[in-house]
C-alpha cells in the first residue's frame, strides 16, 4: 500500500515539475525575423479567448517547413503523440486569416514529426508577421444579427412546438 | 446544403361524441371528435403552426369526415370513460 502511495506522489511530482510549453505570445503588431534549427521547431500562442479577434499572419521560411495553427489539445497531441488534430496546416510560404474563439498556437516546424510533411535538411531562418486585432463594426453587426435571428429561431421553434403538442380541453374545442 | 421542408400533424382524439349519419356507411352512429394541428417544419423543427382541423370519426366504419366546425355544445356527449388513445 505504502509503495502505490510512493509511485503515485512520484507521478505527480514528475507531471509538475516538467517543463511548460514555452510560447512566445504575439499581441497587436508582431513582427519578428529568426532561425530554427534542423529538427526543432518554435511556438507562437495567439489570446484570441474575448471574442472577436482576428490574426492576420504572415510567415515566410527560407527552406519548406511545416506551419499549423492548433488549440491547446491539439498542441499537447502534437508535442506527446504521433498523431494530432490541427486547424489549419501549410507547407511553404503561408498567410492565415483566422477568426475564432479560444488559445492558438502557431507551430513552425522544421522537424520530421509527420511523413507527409516537409523534410528538414537544415536550419530554417523564418520570418513572421503577425497582427492581432479586435473585430471591426460590422463584422460585430453581422454577428449580433446572426445571434439574433439564431435566438428567435429557437424562440419561435420552441413556441410552435408547444402549440403543436398541447391538446385542447374539451370545453375549448367546443366553444 | 439540403434543407428539410415538410408538415408535421398532430391528431387529438377525444372522449367526446355527436350521433349522426355516417356519409360513408350511412348508418346512424356516434361519431367522435378528433382536432389535427398542423406546422410547418424546416428540418423536422415545427417553425410555422398552420392551423386546426376538425373531424368527425364514424365510430361503425372508422371513416372520418372533415367539418368546418364542431356540432353545438348541447349535440355533444362527452362519455367519462378511459381516454381515447387514437
Ligand atoms: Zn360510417
Amino acid at each position: 500500500m505504502r509503495a502505490k502511495w510512493f509511485i503515485f506522489i512520484l507521478g505527480i511530482t514528475a507531471i509538475l515539475a516538467s517543463p511548460a510549453i514555452s510560447a512566445t505570445e504575439i499581441t497587436g503588431d508582431y513582427r519578428h525575423t529568426g532561425t530554427i534549427p534542423q529538427d526543432d521547431f518554435v511556438i507562437y500562442h495567439i489570446n484570441m479567448t474575448k471574442p472577436g479577434k482576428i490574426l492576420d499572419v504572415t510567415v515566410t521560411a527560407s527552406d519548406p517547413v511545416d506551419f499549423y495553427l492548433l488549440t491547446e489539445k491539439e498542441l499537447s497531441q502534437y508535442m506527446f503523440s504521433d498523431a494530432f488534430a490541427y486547424e489549419d496546416y501549410s507547407e511553404n510560404t503561408t498567410t492565415y486569416h483566422w477568426r475564432g474563439t479560444g488559445d492558438y498556437y502557431l507551430v513552425i516546424d522544421n522537424a520530421n514529426v509527420s511523413v507527409s510533411g516537409a523534410m528538414s535538411h537544415g536550419p530554417v531562418n523564418y520570418t513572421i508577421v503577425a497582427k492581432l486585432e479586435d473585430k471591426g463594426i460590422y463584422d460585430t453587426l453581422v454577428d449580433s444579427a446572426a445571434y439574433l435571428v439564431c435566438g428567435t429561431l429557437i424562440v419561435i421553434a420552441a413556441a410552435t412546438t408547444f402549440w403543436l403538442y398541447k391538446k385542447p380541453k374539451i370545453e375549448e374545442v367546443l366553444k | 446544403m439540403i434543407v428539410f421542408f415538410g408538415i408535421k400533424k398532430k391528431n387529438f382524439a377525444y372522449n367526446a361524441y355527436t350521433v349522426m349519419q355516417c356519409p360513408k356507411c350511412g348508418k346512424e352512429t356516434k361519431h367522435y371528435l378528433m382536432l389535427q394541428k398542423r406546422a410547418f417544419t424546416v428540418f423536422f423543427i415545427p417553425l410555422i403552426p398552420l392551423g386546426t382541423r376538425k373531424y368527425l370519426v364514424c365510430e361503425e366504419c372508422r371513416s372520418v369526415t372533415k367539418v368546418s366546425n364542431f356540432p353545438p355544445k348541447d349535440r355533444v356527449i362527452i362519455s367519462t370513460g378511459a381516454e381515447r388513445k387514437d
